[in-house]
C-alpha cells in the first residue's frame, strides 16, 4: 500500500512537471512582454529584463521558472501592473472555493437523494421525471442556465441580486447553476448503482433475515451504491472548475474562474500560466486523493493491496 | 398437530411484459417437525418460487401470489402484514442461499451480518450478539472464529462463505430453514462438508428443513421426503424410499435415470429430451405430457387428480388411472447405491 | 380444478406419439445484432425524439442560412436591435415589438422586412447568423470526433492487440497525458494557434481520443482471451484480418455508444471555449459565441439569447437522449 501511494505521488510530480514545462515553452512561444509599454524606454526595458532575468539563457529560465513554482512565486502579471501572480491568485482563490465547495455539497446532496428515490421507485413517474431532471441537468451547459436564472429570477422578477458577491443571498444563483450539473451526474450514477445493488442476492439475505425495508436499504444498499460514487468525484471537480470559469463571469463574482478568463481575453500569459499550474495541481491531487480513498472505503481493496492481514 | 408448515393450493405468478407468468400453479405440501422435505425439479419448476413464497420474498411488482395459504404453526403467513412478516424471517424461518459467493454483502464484516439478526430478533445486546456470533462460527466449523469474525466475505472461501451463510440462518434457531440449493456452487469436496454439517446441525437442533434442489444425491443423503415439482405443480410425492424405489410418474423416471451411477450398466447419462412448458402459456392437461414417453390423449387434455398409492406417496398420473394401459418403469431408474 | 370424471372416455388413454420436437422449435424468426438493436432503440421514445430533432437541426443548419437574403455578416446599423418579426405570430413573442419601450421596433426604425429571429447589435440578421452558428458548432463536433474515433481505434487497437512493451509505452503515455486535464490543455493549445475553427478541433482532438483508445483496448484485451480469436488464430489468420474482420465488428457498438457520448461532448466544450473568448472569431458565428453575445445583451435584448441557448441546449438534449438510448440497445446489461 505504501509503495502503491509513494508510486502515486511519483506519477503526480512527473505529471505536473510535464505540464509546468508545457507552460513554459508555451510562454517562450507566445509574443508580448510585460514590458511592452511605451512609455519605457529600451534601456529602461534592458534594465526590467536584467531585472527579472529575462535575459538570461532559456535552460536557466526554465530552471529558474521551475524552481520560482516551489518557492510560490508563478512571475508577474502583465495586467495589474506587473503584481506578482501569486499574490493575485490567492486574493482571488477565497470566493471561488466557497462557490466551490457549496456547489458541491448542494449538488451532492440533492443528486444521490434523487438518484436513491429514482432506483427505489424503479419505474414509476417519480423515476421519470428524476431521469429528466438528470439529462436535462447534464445536457445543459451551465452557462446558458446561469443566463435564464439570471434573467428570469435576477431581472425580470427581481428575486435575487442579479450579480457580485456580498452575502449569502449572493451565493443562491451561482451555487444553484453550478450545482445543477453535479446533481445530474451524481443522480444518474446513483440510480444506476442502486438498482445494481438492489438486484444483488445479498440484498435476499438480509431481507431473509428479517431487517426492516429501512436497514435493508440504508445499510446494505445506500451502502454499497455510494462506494463508486466517489469515482465520479474527479471528473465531477474538473467540471465544476470548468463551470465556474463562466459562472463567475456571468455573476460577476471575484473569483480565480472570472480572473482567469479576464486573464485570457488579454493575453495576460503569467496569469494564465499561474492559473492554469494551480488547477492542474488541484486536478491531480484530487484524483489522487479519490483513488486512495476508493482503496480505504472499499474492503475488497483495502484488503487486496495490503495483503493477507 | 405435528405439522410445521402447510401450503395449501398455492398459486405464484410474474407478471412481464410478456404476459402473466404461472410460476407455482396449486402447489399443496407439508413439512412436520423435525423433518427434511426435498422439492426437486429442473430449473424453472417453480420449487424456488415456492419456497421464496414461504419466506415472503417473492418481489412484487412484478409477482405476487394469486391464491392459496402457507400456514405456519397454523397461522397464514400469505396474511401477515409486513412487519409481522420480518418478525417471521430470519427468526422462525430462515433461509440458505444458492451462491455464497454473491449472497453476502462485500462491504460488511462477516460478524456484522450474522449479528444484526441476533440483534433485531433476539433483543441482544452488541457484545452479546458478537458472542453469539463466535459460537455460531464455531458450531459451523470455522476455524478460529474469534478473529474470523472481523474479516470481509471475500476473505473467505466458497465453503467457508457457505458456512458463514448456514450460521446467518442459523443465528435465532429457526424452527425451519429452506435451503435453496445449498451445495450447487461448491465443489463437489466441499458439498459432502456442507451436508455433513447441515445433517449434524438437523440432528442437535431438530429443525425441519425444506431442501430445495435438482441433485438426487443431496436428496438421498439429507431428505426423509421427497415432493417432485414439475412447471408448477407437484406431480408426485412420498418418502425417499418410495420415490427412489416404487416412482410412479414418468417424469420420476426420468429424473432418476439421469442420475448417473457409480456402478451404472450404460456409460451414458439419460437425458430427458425436451425442455419444461412455457408457463406464460401453460399447458391445460399435464405439462409433462408433451415430453413424456407414455403420453395418452387425456394427457393433453386434463390434468390428473392425485392417485394415493399409500399414506405418504402421490403421484399425479393417468397411467395409474385403470383404464391405462400397464406400463412398467424403465430398468434405468435403478436408484445407486447410496441409500 | 379438473374435469368432471365422465368427460373422460376410454378412447382417449390410447398412447400417442407426441415428438418433443415441438417443444424445440424456435418460435420466434432470429433476429440479427443490428436489427435487434434497432428494434430496440425504436421503443425508447426519448431516443427517437432525439433523433428526430438532431435531423431536424441538422437540416436546418444547412438550409436555415439560405431561406432569406441576409448573409450571415451582412452588417446594417440602421436596422440593429431589431426583435423577432413573423407575420401571424405576434401572440408567440414575434410581433417586433420592443421590450422597453413596448412599441413595434420595426415601425419605429421604418423597416419594412421581417426578421424572423431580429437582428443584432450590428442589425446581422440572427435567423442566418444562429443556423450559420449550428452548422459550424456542428462541424467542429463531427470533425473532432472522427478525429478522437480514428485515433482512438488505432491506438487502443494497436496498444492492446500487440501488448507487452508496446502496450506498456503506449498506456504510461496516455496515462500522463490524461493526467493533464483536458480543459488546461485545450486552452493552453488554442492560445498558442489563435482561436478558430482548426485550433478548436485540433484542442478538442488533443485530448478527446483518449476515451475511445481505453474503450477500444478494454474491449479489444477482453475479445482477445476469447475463443473465437483464438480459432481464427490458430487456422492462420492474418493479424490485420482478425483485427477487421472479428475485433472491430465485436467492438463496434462500443464505439457507436462512446461515439455518441463524444458529439455532445464536443459540442459543448466549443460552445464553452468560445463563451470565454478562445473560439469562433467575429465575424464568423458558433453557437457558443452567439450564445456569449446574446448573454452581454440579455437584460435588453433577451431575444438575442434566446434562440442560440434554445438550439444550443436542445441539440445537447438531442445527443444525449440519443446517446442514452444507442447504449440501452447495443448494451443492455452497460448501464453506466
Amino acid at each position: 500500500m505504501v509503495r502503491y501511494i509513494i508510486g502515486r505521488i511519483g506519477y503526480l510530480i512527473v505529471t505536473f512537471f510535464i505540464i509546468a514545462a508545457l507552460t513554459f515553452m508555451l510562454m517562450q512561444l507566445l509574443p508580448g512582454s510585460p514590458f511592452n509599454s511605451e512609455k519605457l524606454t529600451n534601456e529602461q526595458i534592458e534594465i526590467l529584463k536584467d531585472q527579472y532575468h529575462l535575459n538570461d539563457p532559456i535552460a536557466k529560465q526554465f530552471i529558474n521558472y521551475i524552481g520560482g513554482i516551489f518557492k510560490g512565486d508563478l512571475g508577474v502579471s502583465f495586467t495589474y501592473d506587473g503584481r506578482p501572480v501569486t499574490k493575485l491568485i490567492s486574493e482571488r482563490i477565497g470566493p471561488s472555493a466557497v462557490l466551490g465547495i457549496e456547489s458541491t455539497i448542494v449538488g451532492t446532496i440533492l443528486g444521490l437523494l434523487l438518484g436513491i428515490i429514482a432506483a427505489l421507485r424503479r419505474n414509476t413517474y417519480i423515476d421519470y421525471i428524476s431521469m429528466i431532471v438528470a439529462v436535462l441537468g447534464i445536457s445543459i451547459p451551465s452557462f446558458v442556465f446561469a443566463g435564464l436564472l439570471q434573467y428570469f429570477v435576477g431581472v425580470k422578477w427581481a428575486l435575487l441580486p442579479v450579480a457580485f458577491w456580498e452575502g449569502p443571498l449572493y451565493h443562491v444563483m451561482p451555487v444553484i447553476s453550478l450545482a445543477v450539473g453535479v446533481m445530474a451526474t451524481i443522480a444518474r450514477f446513483m440510480r444506476t448503482e442502486m438498482l445494481e445493488v438492489l438486484g444483488q442476492d445479498y440484498m435476499t439475505t438480509a431481507k431473509a433475515k428479517g431487517l426492516s425495508s429501512v436497514t435493508v436499504v440504508f445499510k446494505h444498499a445506500i451502502r454499497n451504491a455510494l462506494i463508486p460514487v466517489i469515482t465520479i468525484l474527479g471528473p465531477l471537480v474538473i467540471g465544476l472548475v470548468t463551470g465556474t470559469l463562466v459562472i463567475e463571469h456571468i455573476f460577476a463574482v471575484p473569483g480565480l474562474g472570472d480572473q482567469f478568463v479576464d486573464s485570457i481575453s488579454k493575453r495576460d500569459y503569467p496569469m494564465i500560466m499561474g492559473t492554469t499550474l494551480l488547477y492542474s495541481a488541484l486536478f491531480l491531487i484530487i484524483i489522487l486523493v479519490v483513488d486512495l480513498l476508493y482503496g480505504i472505503i472499499d474492503p475488497r481493496i483495502r484488503l487486496a493491496s495490503g495483503g493477507k492481514d | 398437530m405435528d405439522k410445521l408448515l402447510e401450503i395449501k393450493d398455492l398459486h405464484v405468478s410474474f407478471d412481464t411484459y410478456g404476459g402473466e407468468v404461472k410460476a407455482v400453479r396449486g402447489v399443496n405440501l407439508d413439512v412436520k417437525k423435525g423433518e427434511t422435505l426435498a422439492i426437486v425439479g429442473e430449473s424453472g419448476s417453480g420449487k424456488s418460487v415456492t419456497s421464496k413464497a414461504v419466506m415472503g420474498l417473492i418481489p412484487n411488482p412484478p409477482g405476487r401470489i394469486k391464491q392459496g395459504e402457507i400456514l405456519f404453526n397454523g397461522k397464514d403467513l400469505t396474511k401477515l402484514s409486513d412487519r409481522k412478516m420480518q418478525g417471521v424471517r430470519g427468526k422462525d424461518i430462515s433461509m440458505i442461499f444458492q451462491d455464497p459467493m454473491t449472497s453476502l454483502n462485500p462491504t460488511m464484516t462477516v460478524g456484522k451480518q450474522i449479528m444484526e439478526g441476533l440483534i433485531k430478533h433476539q433483543k441482544l445486546s452488541r457484545s452479546e450478539a458478537r458472542e453469539r456470533t463466535v459460537k455460531l462460527l464455531d458450531l459451523v466449523g470455522i476455524p478460529n472464529p474469534d478473529k474470523r469474525v472481523k474479516q470481509y466475505p471475500h476473505q473467505f472461501s466458497g465453503g467457508m462463505r457457505q458456512r458463514v451463510v448456514i450460521a446467518i440462518a442459523l443465528a435465532c434457531n429457526p424452527m425451519l430453514l429452506i435451503a435453496d440449493e445449498p451445495t450447487t456452487a461448491l465443489d463437489v469436496t466441499i458439498q459432502a462438508q456442507i451436508l455433513d454439517l447441515m445433517r449434524d446441525l438437523q440432528k442437535q437442533m431438530s429443525t425441519s428443513i425444506i431442501l430445495i434442489t435438482h441433485d438426487l444425491g443431496v436428496v438421498a443423503n439429507l431428505a426423509h421426503r421427497v415432493a417432485v415439482m414439475y412447471g408448477g405443480k407437484i406431480i408426485e410425492t412420498g418418502t425417499v424410499d418410495e420415490v427412489f424405489y416404487k416412482p410412479k410418474h414418468p417424469y420420476t423416471w426420468g429424473l432418476l435415470s439421469s442420475m448417473p451411477k457409480l456402478h451404472g450398466k450404460s456409460e451414458e447419462l439419460l437425458a430427458i429430451p425436451g425442455s419444461p412448458p412455457d408457463l406464460s402459456n401453460p399447458p391445460k392437461g399435464c405439462p409433462f405430457a408433451p415430453r413424456c414417453p407414455h403420453a395418452m390423449q387425456v394427457c393433453i387434455e386434463h390434468m390428473p387428480d392425485y392417485t394415493e398409492l399409500t399414506d405418504t406417496q402421490k403421484s399425479a398420473c393417468w397411467l395409474l388411472d385403470e383404464r391405462a394401459p400397464k406400463v412398467e418403469p424403465p430398468e434405468t431408474i435403478g436408484v445407486g447405491g447410496s441409500k | 380444478m379438473n374435469m368432471p370424471q365422465d368427460h373422460i372416455t376410454e378412447d382417449m388413454f390410447k398412447p400417442v406419439a407426441l415428438g418433443s420436437e415441438q417443444n424445440e422449435k424456435i418460435s420466434k424468426p432470429t433476429i440479427g445484432f443490428w436489427k435487434d438493436a434497432w428494434l430496440r432503440l425504436r421503443k425508447n421514445k426519448a431516443a427517437i425524439v432525439g433523433l428526430v430533432f438532431i435531423i431536424l437541426i441538422v437540416l436546418m443548419s444547412i438550409i436555415g442560412p439560405h431561406l432569406n437574403k441576409y448573409g450571415f455578416d451582412d452588417q446594417s446599423l440602421d436596422r440593429s436591435n431589431l426583435p423577432p418579426k413573423v407575420t401571424g405570430l405576434g401572440w408567440l413573442g414575434f410581433g417586433g415589438v420592443d421590450a422597453m419601450s413596448g412599441s413595434d421596433a420595426y415601425e419605429m426604425k421604418g423597416i419594412k422586412d421581417h426578421f424572423w429571429f431580429g437582428t443584432d447589435t450590428l442589425g446581422r440578421d440572427l435567423w442566418t447568423r444562429v443556423w450559420q452558428g449550428t452548422q459550424v458548432s456542428l462541424i467542429i463536433a463531427i470533425v473532432a470526433t472522427l478525429g478522437d474515433f480514428i485515433i482512438g481505434v488505432a491506438y487502443g487497437g494497436i496498444s492492446a492487440f500487440y501488448g507487452g512493451r508496446v502496450d506498456t509505452v503506449m498506456q504510461r503515455f496516455m496515462e500522463i497525458l490524461i493526467g493533464i486535464p483536458n480543459l488546461i490543455l485545450m486552452i493552453l493549445f488554442i492560445l498558442w494557434l489563435n482561436p478558430g475553427m482548426e485550433s478548436i478541433i485540433l484542442a478538442l482532438m488533443i485530448t478527446g481520443w483518449t476515451g475511445m483508445a481505453r474503450i477500444i483496448r478494454g474491449q479489444t484485451l477482453k475479445l482477445k482471451g476469447q475463443e473465437f480469436v483464438l480459432a481464427a488464430r490458430t487456422l492462420g489468420s492474418k493479424d490485420s484480418r482478425i483485427i477487421w474482420k472479428h475485433l472491430i465488428p465485436n467492438v463496434l457498438g462500443q464505439i457507436i455508444i462512446t461515439t455518441m457520448f463524444t458529439i455532445p461532448g464536443a459540442i459543448f466544450f466549443e460552445a464553452f471555449l468560445s463563451f470565454i473568448g478562445l473560439g469562433i472569431a467575429p465575424p464568423n458565428a458558433s453557437l457558443g459565441s452567439l450564445n456569449n453575445d446574446g448573454f452581454q445583451n440579455i437584460q435588453i435584448y433577451p431575444y438575442m439569447a434566446f434562440f442560440p441557448a434554445l438550439i444550443l441546449s436542445i441539440l445537447m438534449i438531442s445527443f444525449n437522449l440519443l446517446a442514452d438510448g444507442l447504449r440501452d440497445a447495443f448494451d443492455p446489461k452497460m448501464r453506466k
